[in-house]
């Protein structure tokens, strides 16, 4: 994975709510998204047409270009269940999708699942710009001096 | 370092998935990563409820080699 360095970013991460009675007001926060992280708890039992929803959801209400990360949650819990895992990772190779596991509980991935999907933004939004990096994407720095941080409801 | 807003490249992701697949404990964690928190993750989780609504966090950094 190759991270264009040196950029300034400012990221804004649009939480939503999955419940179903959302979906119509979540529609209108994809708008203009360019990047999307689909997550999926590896411990429930999930189809295709779960998966294909939420990417519909994002490429017909955000943009067919919108850079999709397909995450799977919970990692660290024994009761993953390997079908689930097995189904994300085929899916996400399918359809040309990064796929990562992440853990909350302890961290794993999870910076790595943000990196994953600003990585493939910049690199969408500036193709013809060669990476200066050396290829590792080992600095996704979080600068903490430039650093802000707000969580904000969207009506506030 | 303070960077003018027209030097920044501004990304908007959206985080989405099914009720209680994670999404808002992967927003809070990256958050505490970010924020140099990075023992109490615990912590977190349990202070974690169901979203309601939408929220949004605004995080500025700069990629490094």
């Amino acid at each position: 994975m190759t991270m264009p360095n040196n950029r300034a970013v400012k990221m804004n991460i649009w939480d939503t709510a999955g419940q179903e009675k959302y979906r119509a007001i979540n529609r209108n926060l994809y708008l203009g998204a360019q990047g999307a992280l689909l997550c999926f708890d590896l411990t429930r039992k999930l189809v295709n047409d779960d998966i294909d929803l939420w990417r519909k959801e994002v490429q017909e209400h955000a943009s067919s270009k919108c850079c999709i990360v397909i995450v799977g949650t919970k990692a660290d819990k024994e009761e993953v269940l390997p079908e689930t895992r097995a189904l994300l990772e085929a899916y996400s190779k399918m359809n040309g999708f990064q796929f990562v596991e992440t853990s909350s509980k302890t961290g794993s991935n999870v910076q790595e699942a943000f990196k994953i999907a600003v990585s493939e933004i910049l690199l969408t939004k500036d193709p013809k710009k060669p990476d200066r990096a050396a290829g590792n994407g080992e600095g996704f720095g979080l600068v903490p001096d430039v650093s802000k941080n707000n969580r904000r409801n969207c009506c506030s | 370092m303070e960077e003018s807003d027209e030097k920044l490249t501004k990304i908007k992701v959206a985080v989405l998935g099914d009720s209680g697949a994670g999404k808002s404990c992967l927003i809070a964690v990256f958050s505490a990563i970010k924020n140099n928190r990075t023992e109490n993750f615990s912590e977190i989780l349990e202070d974690s409820a169901m979203t309601v609504g939408n929220y949004y966090l605004s995080l500025a950094f700069q990629t490094l080699t």
